[in-house]
């Protein structure tokens, strides 16, 4: 048992990311993947394979392949969901180095996702409703509750720490690290694996369009344009990401790669109706500024931001804005990853792990398709950066008022 | 009471404000009626059709206390936690001020489940007439936590844990880890959930659901039974209760968190990670096994559970060292809602110096080695006890609470 | 109905409700072991194939009883249960 020190009097509030997993419509891997997805900066989005979609006023999406998930006799019980987490966990600690049972024993684990298994709560309803109580599977029914993951990839990879399941809309997975460093702050595990995931099913699909959600929402071409005036919606994706969060002096005594610093994690809620997105009156930004005290970071010293808004004209405009009065016309560029890989709520360990890229080897996504941006004073990542900036921040605004701000520095 | 080391007193995490909906009705007072009383109130379940399932019964909030609750626009989990929270904030006499800056974290599994399931089961039958599905706007657990925020204007960190049957207990677990860590100097931390068919269809099919009451710790105990309802608890620093003049309910003295990484459904024979968290919450409360008397468990009543619960007591404590009763015996378990809902009732039992009953205990199974409180609630005046939740998937919440005026 | 066909039927609800791969539920013999020792299902697997049972044979097994899962040693033990609670097994 791991203890830490409950005595501290200064919970430390920096950790080193040590490992990188992904499980997402490019394919499975850990950092490298995520560098040459930024770096190729070709889309996942096409029209939909794994499920008919006539009829709707969407087609389009980023799936995950079946290829790249296993038909394992381990994963026998195992949900889409479920592999897509434990897959992108394993592949997060065998890069962190975390091998032995012993020192898996002591690592945590926090899931972030905006939907968990409908999939499987649907698939287990309709036992029901087809063939009455004998139609029902007791095999499917424990997939039914979202921390369903996070308990078959402790299963999996023998995880004894603290165990968490955070079901939020938007920023799920911006959630999962700030929780994450909540926990190595107290004392709970010298690491914790932070994973964001979703998926896409026939259903919530549908069900999305009917309700207006995705582009192109009945009027224009449908497409994800992120901060450009053609913004008519998100382009729905699915995926699993999960970053290695471990304490700097735990990381050290090891001999762990690491990949970059987490300066601080901080998030916030604004009341608001739930649903609808946050109005932001009066520079209302205390996450942000806690931000970058807490990472003893000045404004100017940020050089990119992603950002968590994925075309939603609203989403869009309310982030800009934030942006705008933070850091004024020159602050970071402002960039996003949803054109690539389409949006789901679990993506914010995605835009982290992205962020560390970033800081570490200069490389980033390219807003390729920003022709007629909706604001002018602020500056996006057109263009390949020159340099590393020595931080970027990982900025997150969700439906309902959830505001995450995390900062990604250079070691 | 061994002497403990005092950390920061201003760190020290205080409980100032409960509040309760229950099977019993609206309000803690009368949930620590109904539990002192040692009163089951497991019956019929009416909420929707059960032919054809084994167990048919639950501990079901009233349809008139349901229709006092909220409105009829809000999602049964929405009112229930509305109300619960309302309760908390106003024994803790928190205003607005106090609000802007404080978490909340409200656990949960099936958040507005009901309703979605309204929608599908609708549209399942009806295929040509399917009601437009508003109602799936309030189906996941993180929209009540943001209508809990909005109705009382809360700005700090907000969650929505979900860890099955100890998502609240996890709730309280990390807020009060918040607040020790200088984070927030309040949050609101409970948890929420309804009976649902999904739960309902699901425990039977696993064949966990006793078709009687349950009669957790028993020798011919047959599983649980389900029940809803709602649970906040106000968490403070002290030093930010002290200077508002708070009511002190009682202090947090240390929360344990564990996983078993065992099996989806069952804890292991030896229930380690249930022994890991108790030790977890005692360490960081600076405490011994000896210093804990009584324990309200988890206690759901199966067979597994019960046996794995008490091989971890005795693991901690020893065979027969702590008096121990199941909160579920009187009220089903409340799913999401069990931690926090148990927390209240240890709370109580502090202030009282009463301890409630495990109900329908009418032959102990000689081999769970304790005093489970058969039946008549039982006079104890403590310093401080413990409330264990062991969920679903191997996830473990062990939480030590101090009555306020005991040295910490 | 004959033991062989309850075997077979047997074999496709290990594939179609426990999700053991087609061929390798095929491959069983009656007496391999199906618990921990051999096919590895555990009690969650049991309970999902006694529902299987039970939709399949229209049959209601009683698993209340001690050594329940005994029936679950292997095809032959738990076949023998089915034919046992039709009545065709004294």
């Amino acid at each position: 048992m791991w203890l830490g020190d409950p005595m501290m009097t200064r919970p430390a509030s920096r950790a080193v990311i040590t490992g990188i997993g992904c499980v997402s419509p490019f394919g499975v891997g850990g950092y490298d993947l995520v560098a040459e997805v930024l770096k190729a900066n070709v889309t996942a989005i096409q029209p939909l394979a794994g499920f008919p979609t006539a009829g709707l006023a969407s087609c389009l999406g980023a799936e995950v392949p079946a290829a790249c998930l296993p038909l394992t006799e381990e994963a026998r019980r195992w949900s889409r969901l479920s592999q897509m987490t434990v897959l992108a966990c394993r592949q997060a600690v065998a890069e962190a180095g975390l091998c032995s049972s012993a020192a898996l024993g002591q690592v945590g684990l926090v899931v972030g996702s905006q939907f968990g298994d409908l999939r499987s709560t649907e698939a287990f309803s309709l036992g029901f409703l087809r063939k009455g109580p004998l139609g029902l599977s007791p095999l499917l029914f424990p997939s039914t509750v979202m921390n369903a993951m996070a308990g078959m990839t402790s299963i999996a990879l023998g995880l004894k720490g603290p165990m968490l399941t955070l079901n939020q809309s938007g920023v799920a997975g911006e959630l999962a690290v700030a929780r994450a460093m909540a926990l190595l702050r107290a004392g709970r595990a010298p690491a914790v694996i932070a994973c964001g995931v979703d998926e896409l099913f026939p259903l919530l699909y549908e069900t999305l369009v009917q309700l207006r959600v995705p582009s192109p929402r009945g009027s224009g071409e449908e497409a994800c344009r992120p901060f450009d005036r053609r913004h008519n919606g998100p382009i729905l994706g699915e995926g699993a990401t999960a970053v290695v969060l471990e304490l700097p002096e735990h990381a050290r005594a090891r001999g762990a790669p690491t990949l970059a610093e987490v300066r601080s994690a901080c998030w916030g809620g604004i009341p608001t109706r739930p649903g609808r997105f946050p109005i932001l009156r009066d520079r209302q930004y205390p996450v942000l500024d806690q931000a970058l005290t807490d990472a003893a970071v000045r404004p100017d010293d940020v050089g990119m931001a992603y950002l968590s808004s994925c075309g939603d004209p609203q989403h869009d405009a309310i982030e800009l804005a934030c942006m705008a009065a933070t850091f004024g016309p020159n602050g970071p560029l402002l960039t996003s990853v949803t054109h690539l890989t389409g949006e789901y709520g679990g993506l914010g360990t995605f835009r982290v792990a992205a962020a560390a890229a970033t800081v570490r080897q200069g490389i980033s996504p390219r807003l390729d398709y920003l022709c007629q941006p909706i604001r002018t004073d602020v500056r996006f990542a057109t263009q390949p950066v020159t340099q590393p900036p020595a931080v970027a921040l990982v900025h997150g605004l969700a439906r309902g008022g959830v505001h995450t701000a995390i900062l990604v520095g250079r070691l | 009471m061994s002497q403990r080391h005092v950390r920061d007193d201003e760190c020290r995490v205080v409980v100032t404000g409960l509040g309760v909906v229950s099977p019993y009705g609206r309000g803690s007072q009368v949930y620590w009626q109904g539990l002192s009383q040692g009163h089951c109130i497991l019956g019929p379940l009416r909420l929707f059709p059960t032919d054809g399932f084994r167990s048919r019964i639950a501990g079901e909030m009233s349809a008139a206390t349901v229709r006092a609750l909220g409105t009829a626009h809000q999602s049964r989990a929405t009112r229930f936690l509305l109300a619960a929270a309302q309760e908390a904030v106003c024994s803790a006499g928190l205003g607005p001020a106090e609000l802007t800056t404080a978490a909340v974290s409200i656990g949960g599994a099936g958040g507005g489940m009901l309703e979605a399931e309204d929608w599908y089961w609708a549209r399942y039958h009806q295929p040509q007439d399917t009601p437009k599905p508003v109602a799936l706007r309030s189906m996941l657990p993180t929209n009540q936590t943001d209508a809990l925020a909005f109705h009382l204007r809360i700005g700090g960190p907000r969650e929505s844990p979900v860890l099955a049957c100890s998502s609240s207990a996890a709730a309280i677990a990390t807020v009060a880890d918040l607040i020790e860590t200088g984070v927030v100097e309040v949050g609101l931390a409970g948890g929420v959930d309804t009976l649902t068919r999904l739960c309902f269809m699901g425990f039977n099919a696993l064949k966990l659901l006793d078709p009687q009451p349950c009669r957790p710790f028993a020798r011919d105990r047959r599983g649980m039974s389900l029940g809803e309802g709602a649970a906040v608890l106000v968490l403070e620093s002290w030093q930010h209760a002290v200077a508002r003049g708070a009511p002190m309910r009682a202090s947090v003295a240390g929360c344990g968190l564990s996983s078993d990484a065992f099996h989806p459904t069952a804890p292991p024979a030896d229930a380690e990670g249930a022994v890991r968290a108790m030790r977890e919450a005692l360490a960081r409360g600076h405490m011994t096994p000896a210093d804990i008397t009584y324990v309200n468990a988890h206690g759901t009543g199966t067979v597994q559970n019960d046996r794995a619960e008490a091989v971890a007591l005795a693991a901690v404590f020893g065979a027969g060292n702590v008096l121990v009763s199941s909160t579920k015996s009187l009220i089903g378990h409340a799913m999401g809602a069990a931690g926090a809902l148990e927390a209240v009732a240890t709370i109580l039992a502090l202030e009282t110096g009463l301890l409630p009953p495990t109900a329908n205990l009418w032959e102990p199974d000689p081999a769970i080695p304790f005093d489970c409180i058969p039946h008549t609630p039982r006079p104890a005046t403590l310093d401080c006890a413990m409330s264990n939740s062991f969920g679903f998937g191997g996830q473990n919440v062990s939480l030590i609470f101090l009555r306020p005026d005991v040295a910490g | 109905m004959i033991q062989a066909e309850i075997v077979a039927s047997l074999k496709r609800l290990l594939s179609e409700r426990v999700r053991i791969p087609v061929a390798r539920a095929q491959a069983l013999a009656l007496d391999t072991p199906l618990l921990k020792d051999g096919l590895g299902l555990d009690s969650l697997d049991c309970v999902e194939l006694t529902l299987g049972m039970e939709e399949e044979f229209g049959l209601v097994f009683d698993d209340s009883e001690d050594d329940w899962m005994y029936h679950f040693s292997c095809l032959g033990t738990l076949s023998e249960l089915v034919l046992t609670v039709k009545g065709e097994l004294a």
